[in-house]
């Protein structure tokens, strides 16, 4: 699959995204959201895996916009707050999961399974287990 | 006569006398008297009965002797034959006879009805005076006790019999509270005088048996109607009960004066009717210019139903209790008032009033609201903590992951493990912040404080910073001054506190912003300003900015993490060496500027204060020592002396360890324990002399026994002393010094 990381911690986004290769997807990591939506247009990425706090353009907000433009992504929002905190709350409709960081890569990956598989993945929050 | 006089009338008596009287008459007239009066019987001397019976038994007793002595007279005295008096002369005789016997009676009667008047009359005085509940004494005029009732007579001791007729100082002995003199006679004052006398208050009134009584009294003249002094009526009581009851009276209104609380006294209509110093003070209302006006001129307009409801729930006998509202003082400021309000009663538990106490609870309310503050900062800065600690986390579980993954892949494994260090650096640095402020708010961080350069401390922190700086992609100049500024200072710590603000310069600066850092002398103190093209500082967060847990607010979007804690932590960091910490800016987007200033000082910078530990600079003597120990608290102990003497210490707990650290570490001085595990101190000792690089090696033994054979026995084995457990600090320096060879 391919798949776009946006996370304005490098270390974060760089190491994630060697995980993901090693797990044989085609990864792009970039580290604001604006570079997230310039990316995205082109790599178009059948999964983003965003983080929320970002400067300039939030997670959420890119997450929006990638609704709007391309409809079969999968979206999962990476956050350090907690899943229940009411400022995420305007973003509910526009991911697809959510996931604590640090993310729990078991279940990362389970998650991109199931799309991989094409099944529908109902839009739902997850906290992360451990 | 006194008998006579004291006597009521006795009818009895009288009657007796009519006839006793009259037979004697009539025997007296005609044997004693016959010769001189001859056959004329005047019957006047009959007169006598009259008077004596009319004396005892009054009118009737009169009457009776009159009758008696009429017919006495005329059938024994003058009438011969028939029943009828013959003479015209005798019947006159006899009728003025009988009109002056019935007079006589008739005056008698008179005089025994007032003087039965005036007996009942003193006898319904002497009652109610016996029933009143003053004491009341009465005496003549020359001031003997006439009449003493029950209470005069349990106040003084004395009983009526037998006070009469004494002189009224000798039953009626009063002094003064104060001095315990005797005072005046009130009834010697009074006659004196002649007008009503009260005595002085605190009087002491002693009983027989000596009871003292305070007593409170009047005397008054007793004057017939031309203003002659016929005695004196003296009237007392007992005024203990009165007395006890003023005191408590004063000490309850003293309490309430002096108390810095509020207290109002108010009727069930609302007009205060008592106010105190605590109110005047509080409300700013003298007692004079509010008693008798309604309280409701304390309440603002906008609680219009507050003295109401008061009023309603009083009367029905509650209590209120920390009633929060405001008050209205006289000068118009309001002011946040905790109100206890009571219903106040008579013995018969009616309500008659209403007590309100009022606090000032401004202060209160102002700490609380301050303490919620903190309260929500702290909660806030735990939700930060958790989230800033996490952060690290999610790269270095991913870089676990990596070399796990990676295999072969040297590259990648190295990339994680790159990253993993940065990452648990900037863990450490975040968790050291925190045990920074934790350590300065209990108290506990140590200066190391030295004569140091500024323009070096600021090279430091200019190092530390530069990642960050160059990352943002931002321009730092530099400006330092020619001469070198020294302070007295932790330069490790003010290296912290500049990179802190070069770390906030460069986080809270757009890429590509312009970073300026200029270090000069002013006056005796060295100023540092750093200065940042970056989102600024509004005019409200200004006065804030140095709080524990401030930071900008944090929308999602412009996190940059970090705890809110630096520059609180700078704050206090620069405070404790004596400097200041300042933060300008124009306001939002207009960039920053942080200024620390310090003092400087002039002399050349100095090695440090000797007691500071030493790890890593040169001390004047300076040795590399092994302590040898299996008792860890000796080796603790020792190491701890031997780095304040600033000698390099390394430690082993047997003696296989010993020899092989002696061996590495090359020590100048060997401190061995002789009871060691696997192998005692000689034989350390033995082996050790007989390595090439052991033979001029000191070695000290330690033993717990000191005696001249042991002594000579380390000698034997090779050491060059010999120390005996527990060791004078003195004693060791001292052998050192001996010891160690000096540095050039």
């Amino acid at each position: 699959m391919r798949i776009l990381i946006a996370d304005d911690n490098r270390d974060a986004a760089d190491t994630l995204a060697m995980v993901l290769r090693f797990w044989g997807h085609e990864v792009r990591a970039v580290y604001d959201g604006r570079g997230a939506l310039l990316t995205a247009r082109s790599f178009k990425p059948h999964a983003a895996l965003l983080d929320i706090q970002m400067p300039h353009l939030n997670g959420g907000d890119v997450a929006l916009d990638l609704r709007k433009h391309s409809e079969g992504t999968f979206i999962i929002a990476l956050t350090a707050n907690d899943p229940d905190d009411p400022r995420l709350a305007r973003y509910d409709g526009a991911f697809d999961a959510f996931v604590s960081k640090p993310c729990d890569l078991d279940h990362l990956a389970e998650l991109l399974a199931r799309r991989r598989s094409g099944s529908t993945i109902r839009r739902q929050q997850l906290s992360t287990s451990s | 006569m006194a008998y006579l006089r004291g006597q009521g009338r006795q009818a009895g008596l009288g009657y007796l006398a009519a006839f006793v009287a009259t037979a004697i008459v009539l025997l007296v007239r005609r044997f004693v008297l016959a010769d001189l009066f001859g056959p004329d019987a005047p019957l006047y001397l009959f007169l006598f009965a009259v008077v004596a019976s009319a004396w005892f038994g009054g009118l009737k007793a009169g009457l009776l002797a009159t009758g008696l002595s009429a017919l006495a007279g005329t059938y024994i005295l003058i009438v011969r034959d028939g029943w009828f008096i013959a003479d015209t002369g005798d019947r006159l005789r006899l009728i003025v006879f009988l009109l002056s016997g019935v007079t006589i009676s008739w005056f008698a009667e008179s005089m025994h009805r007032s003087r039965e008047g005036a007996d009942r009359q003193r006898e319904s005085l002497r009652i109610t005076l016996d029933s009143i509940g003053d004491a009341v004494i009465a005496t003549d005029a020359e001031g003997r006790i006439t009449s003493l009732n029950p209470v005069a007579e349990t106040l003084t001791g004395w009983t009526r019999a037998e006070a009469l007729g004494r002189p009224l100082q000798e039953v009626f002995h009063i002094i003064s509270e104060w001095t315990h003199e005797r005072l005046e006679d009130p009834v010697k004052h009074v006659l004196a005088e002649g007008r009503i006398i009260g005595l002085a208050n605190h009087t002491l009134l002693i009983a027989r048996d000596g009871t003292e009584r305070p007593i409170d009294d009047s005397a008054s003249p007793i004057k017939d109607a031309e203003g002659t002094i016929l005695g004196v009526v003296l009237i007392f009581r007992d005024i203990t009960e009165r007395k006890r009851a003023e005191r408590t009276r004063l000490q309850l209104a003293a309490i309430v004066e002096s108390s810095d609380d509020a207290i109002i006294g108010m009727d069930l209509e609302g007009i205060i009717r008592s106010w105190n110093r605590g109110a005047e003070q509080l409300y700013g209302y003298t007692a004079g210019e509010v008693v008798g006006k309604p309280l409701s001129l304390l309440i603002s307009p906008d609680h219009p139903d507050e003295l109401p409801m008061i009023l309603e729930r009083l009367r029905r006998g509650e209590r209120i209790e920390h009633f929060e509202t405001v008050r209205v003082c006289k000068d118009g400021r309001r002011v946040d008032v905790s109100l206890s309000i009571s219903p106040i009663k008579d013995e018969s538990e009616r309500i008659i009033g209403v007590s309100k106490i009022a606090r000032d609870v401004t202060e209160r309310k102002r700490l609380y609201e301050q303490l919620q503050e903190a309260d929500r900062r702290k909660d806030e800065f735990l939700a930060i903590l958790a989230h800033e600690l996490r952060n690290p986390l999610a790269p270095i579980r991913n870089a676990l992951q990596i070399i796990r993954l990676a295999g072969d892949d040297k590259a990648s494994v190295e990339k994680a493990a790159v990253v993993m260090d940065r990452q648990l650096q900037q863990m450490v640095r975040l968790i050291d912040d925190l045990m920074d402020v934790s350590r300065i708010t209990r108290n506990k961080l140590k200066l190391h404080r030295e004569r140091v350069d500024l323009a070096t401390v600021v090279r430091n922190a200019v190092e530390t910073s530069r990642p960050l700086i160059e990352a943002a992609g931002h321009e730092l100049t530099l400006s330092l001054p020619d001469e070198p500024i020294l302070v007295d200072a932790d330069s490790a710590r003010l290296s912290q506190v500049f990179a802190n603000l070069l770390n906030n310069a460069a986080k809270y600066t757009e890429r590509g912003g312009r970073i300026s850092l200029t270090l000069q002398r002013e006056s005796s103190h060295a100023v540092l300003r750093v200065k940042d093209t970056g989102i600024g500082i509004s005019a409200e967060h200004l006065p804030h900015l140095f709080e524990m847990f401030s930071q900008v607010e944090r929308s999602l979007e412009r996190s940059q993490g970090g705890l809110g804690i630096g520059l609180n932590l700078a704050k206090r960091l620069t405070e404790m060496q004596g400097g200041m910490i300042e933060a300008h800016s124009e306001g939002l987007n207009k960039g920053s500027e942080f200024l620390v200033r310090l003092p400087a000082v002039s002399d050349s910078p100095t090695q440090p204060h000797p007691a500071a530990e030493q790890e890593d600079k040169p001390g004047p003597q300076r040795c590399k020592v092994l302590i040898v120990d299996d008792d860890e608290d000796t080796v603790t102990s020792l190491s701890i002396m031997l780095r304040i003497l600033g000698h390099e210490v390394l430690s082993a707990h047997d003696g296989v360890q010993a020899i092989e650290a002696a061996n590495s570490f090359r020590p100048d001085v060997v401190l061995l324990d002789i009871a060691l595990p696997k192998m005692n101190g000689y034989e350390v000792a033995r082996r050790i002399r007989q390595e090439s690089w052991g033979e001029s090696m000191k070695l000290v033994a330690l033993t717990g026994w000191g005696q001249e054979e042991d002594k000579r026995r380390s000698i034997q084995a090779g050491f060059n002393h010999h120390l005996t457990k527990p060791m004078e600090p003195t004693a060791l320096e001292v052998l050192l010094k001996e010891l160690c060879p000096r540095s050039t």
